[in-house]
C-alpha cells in the first residue's frame, strides 16, 4: 500500500481535502490505480496482489523480477553477493514521477525504544547507544561487508569512504531521505502529515481496507471504478464514525 | 428390525416424585457454571453493542442508541460476509460428507496397506489451522514454487494464482482438507457398525455394489451424516485462521466471512461497539442455522 500512496501523490491525488472529505473517487486516483493495475497485470509476478516485502525480495534476488519499487533498506541485501544472485547486475534509481515530484518517494523510520516497565533500562540504553553508534556501523562493515551496513541511521555513515565505494546506492539513499518531506507531499493542500500514510489513528484501518479493495482490481475480480467507489464509501464511513466529517 | 431406541417417560413416571431441595442444590454448581459460561459473555456482547467503545478513542463513551447497529448494517462488506459464511459452510459440508462417505466405504474394504492409508487420511486433522493454511499457500498453491503449479506445468497447463483469482474456492479447499478426516473417521465407524449378516443377506438376494450402497449403507449412515453435518457446521461458521493467514479477507471482500468481519472491527478498527454488533449478528445467524439443522436433520437422530 505504501507504493500506491506515493503513486497517488505523484499523480496529483490526495487522501483528504482540507475538511477531511475523502478524495479517493477522483481522476487522479483513477489514473494512478489504472496505471498500477495495468503495470502489475502485464508485468507483475502472478501473486502480485498479495506479495509482501519478503516475497518480492526473494523473487528479485533470484532474478524473477526486472524491476522492484520498495524501501531503500532493501538495497543492501540486493547488492550482497552472498544473498543475491543478481548482486553484480543491479542498479538503483528513484521511482518514476507522473504529474508532480511531490510525495513520489516515501519516508519511514525504524526506532528503538525502552519500555518504562523494563527492569534493565540502563543496560537497554547501553545497547541502544551501541546499536546506533559509529562503532557498530564500523563493526558491521568489517565483519559482514560494507553493503550490509544499516542505511540511514547516521550522517557519518555517508562520509565513510569504504561505504560510498562499496554501496553504489548510498548517495541516492541519502538524497532521498533529505528530499522527502512529510509536510509537503501532495499537489493540493491536505490537513495531515505523512507521505505514504495519513497521521491519524484511523488510517491503519482505512489503508488496509482500501489496499484489500485495490488488490481486487489487480486480480481482475473488480474494475478500478467499482473499487474506487467502494473505497470512497468505506473511507467516508470510517471518517464520519470518527467525527471528522458530518 | 428390532426397536433399539431408548424408552423414556414411563420409566421415570413410575418413580415417586419427592419435592426436596436436594436435587436442586446438587444441580446448582453445574447450572451456575453453565450460566456464567454462556450468559455472561452474551450479556456483555449485548451491552457493548449499545455502547460507544473504541480503543483508540477512550474519551468517547456512553450509550450509543442504535448507532453501532446502523454503522455495521451500512457496511458494504456485510452482505458479502454473510454470503461467504454460508458458501464456505455449504461447500465444505458437501465436499467432506460426499468424499467422506466414499472414503469410509473404501476403508471398510480389506486392501494392502489399509492401516497406513487410514493413518494418512486422518493426519490433516492434527495439523494446526495456521500451519496447514501456510503449507497450502506457500508450498502447494503458490503459482511459482507450489506443487500444484509444478503438476499443472508438467501436463502443459498454465499455473493459476489460486488466492487471487479463486480466493473462496481456495479457502474451501483448505478447510475441506482439514475436515475430511473428521467425516471419514465418523462415517467409517458407522459403516463398520453395519451388521455383516444384513450385508450378506442383501448380497444373497443379488444386490450389486450400487444397490447395496443406496438401500443398505446410505440409510444406515443417515445418523452419522447428521452428526457430522451438525458438528462441522458449528465449527465452520467460525473459520478464521485460514483466512487471516492466506488472503486477509480479500481480494476485495471475496473471502471475508462473519468471523473475519468481527475481527476487522475489533482489532483493526478497534471498535468494540461495532464488533459486538457483529457478534450479536453471528449469534442470531448461528441460532437460525441451528434451528434449521435441528428441524431437518435431528429427525434422523431419532429414527
Amino acid at each position: 500500500m505504501a507504493y500506491i500512496d506515493t503513486l497517488v501523490n505523484t499523480f496529483g491525488g490526495r487522501w483528504f481535502d482540507m475538511h477531511w472529505n475523502p478524495q479517493i473517487n477522483t481522476s487522479a486516483w483513477r489514473s494512478a490505480i489504472n496505471y498500477y493495475v495495468r503495470l502489475l497485470q502485464d508485468y507483475g509476478p502472478p501473486t502480485a496482489s498479495s506479495n509482501g516485502f519478503n516475497q518480492n525480495l526473494t523473487l528479485f534476488e533470484n532474478g524473477h523480477c526486472a524491476m522492484w519499487v520498495d524501501a531503500t533498506t532493501a538495497a543492501g541485501t540486493l547488492f550482497d553477493p552472498r544473498e543475491s544472485a543478481v548482486a553484480n547486475n543491479v542498479a538503483v534509481t528513484s521511482a518514476p514521477v507522473a504529474v508532480t515530484p511531490l510525495g513520489s518517494h516515501l519516508l519511514w523510520t525504524w526506532a528503538l525504544a525502552i519500555p518504562s516497565t523494563s527492569r534493565h533500562s540502563a543496560q537497554a540504553l547501553e545497547f541502544v547507544q551501541w546499536a546506533t553508534s559509529k562503532q557498530y556501523v564500523q563493526l558491521v562493515g568489517e565483519t559482514y561487508g560494507w553493503t550490509l551496513v544499516p542505511p540511514g541511521t547516521r550522517k557519518s555513515t555517508y562520509e565513510q569512504a569504504q561505504y560510498l565505494r562499496a554501496a553504489p546506492f548510498a548517495q541516492l539513499t541519502l538524497e532521498s531521505i533529505l528530499t522527502a518531506d512529510p509536510r509537503r507531499a501532495t499537489l493540493d493542500p491536505v490537513p495531515y502529515v505523512g507521505i505514504q500514510f495519513v497521521g491519524i489513528p484511523q488510517f491503519p484501518n482505512i489503508g488496509t481496507q482500501v489496499g484489500q479493495l485495490i488488490a481486487a482490481a489487480v486480480t481482475g475480480l473488480e474494475s478500478t471504478d467499482e473499487v474506487l467507489a467502494t473505497s470512497q464509501a468505506v473511507t467516508e464511513r470510517v471518517m464520519r464514525r470518527a467525527g471528522y466529517i458530518h | 428390525m428390532p426397536d433399539l431406541s431408548i424408552t423414556r417417560g414411563p420409566v421415570s413416571r413410575r418413580l415417586p416424585r419427592r419435592h426436596t431441595l436436594a436435587p436442586f442444590l446438587l444441580q446448582a454448581p453445574s447450572v451456575t457454571a453453565l450460566l456464567l459460561w454462556s450468559i455472561v459473555p452474551l450479556v456483555m456482547t449485548l451491552w457493548f453493542s449499545f455502547r460507544r467503545y473504541n480503543l483508540l478513542e477512550p474519551s468517547q463513551t456512553g450509550f450509543a442508541h442504535l448507532e453501532n447497529y446502523r454503522y455495521l448494517l451500512g457496511d458494504p462488506s456485510l452482505g458479502p460476509a454473510i454470503l461467504n459464511t454460508f458458501l464456505l459452510v455449504g461447500w465444505v459440508l458437501v465436499i467432506t460428507v460426499g468424499l467422506g462417505t466414499l472414503l469410509a466405504i473404501l476403508y471398510d474394504q480389506d486392501f494392502f496397506g489399509r492401516s497406513v492409508t487410514r493413518v494418512m487420511v486422518v493426519a490433516p486433522f492434527f495439523v494446526m489451522p495456521t500451519v496447514s493454511a501456510l503449507i497450502w499457500k506457500d508450498m502447494l498453491l503458490d503459482p511459482e514454487n507450489g506443487v500444484v503449479a509444478f503438476l499443472m506445468r508438467s501436463v502443459g497447463l498454465k499455473p493459476i494464482n489460486w488466492f487471487g483469482t479463486a480466493p473462496l474456492t481456495s479457502i474451501v479447499l483448505i478447510v475441506s482438507w482439514q475436515w475430511l478426516p473428521f467425516a471419514v473417521l465418523t462415517l467409517l465407524t458407522a459403516v463398520q457398525s453395519l451388521d455383516q449378516e444384513r450385508k450378506e443377506a442383501a448380497r444373497m438376494d443379488g444386490a450389486g455394489p450400487l444397490a447395496m450402497f443406496i438401500y443398505i449403507i446410505r440409510p444406515h449412515l443417515g445418523r452419522a451424516i447428521a452428526a457430522v453435518t451438525m458438528v462441522e457446521t458449528i465449527f465452520l461458521l467460525t473459520v478464521f485462521a485460514e483466512i487471516l493467514v492466506t488472503t486477509g479477507g480479500g481480494p476485495g471482500y471475496s473471502t471475508t466471512n462473519l468471523s473475519y468481519l468481527v475481527y476487522r472491527y475489533a482489532l483493526l478498527e478497534t471498535d468494540i461497539g461495532a464488533a459486538s454488533v457483529g457478534g450479536v449478528l453471528a449469534i442470531l445467524l448461528a441460532n437460525l442455522v441451528a434451528l434449521f439443522l435441528m428441524r431437518s436433520i435431528a429427525k434422523n437422530l431419532d429414527a
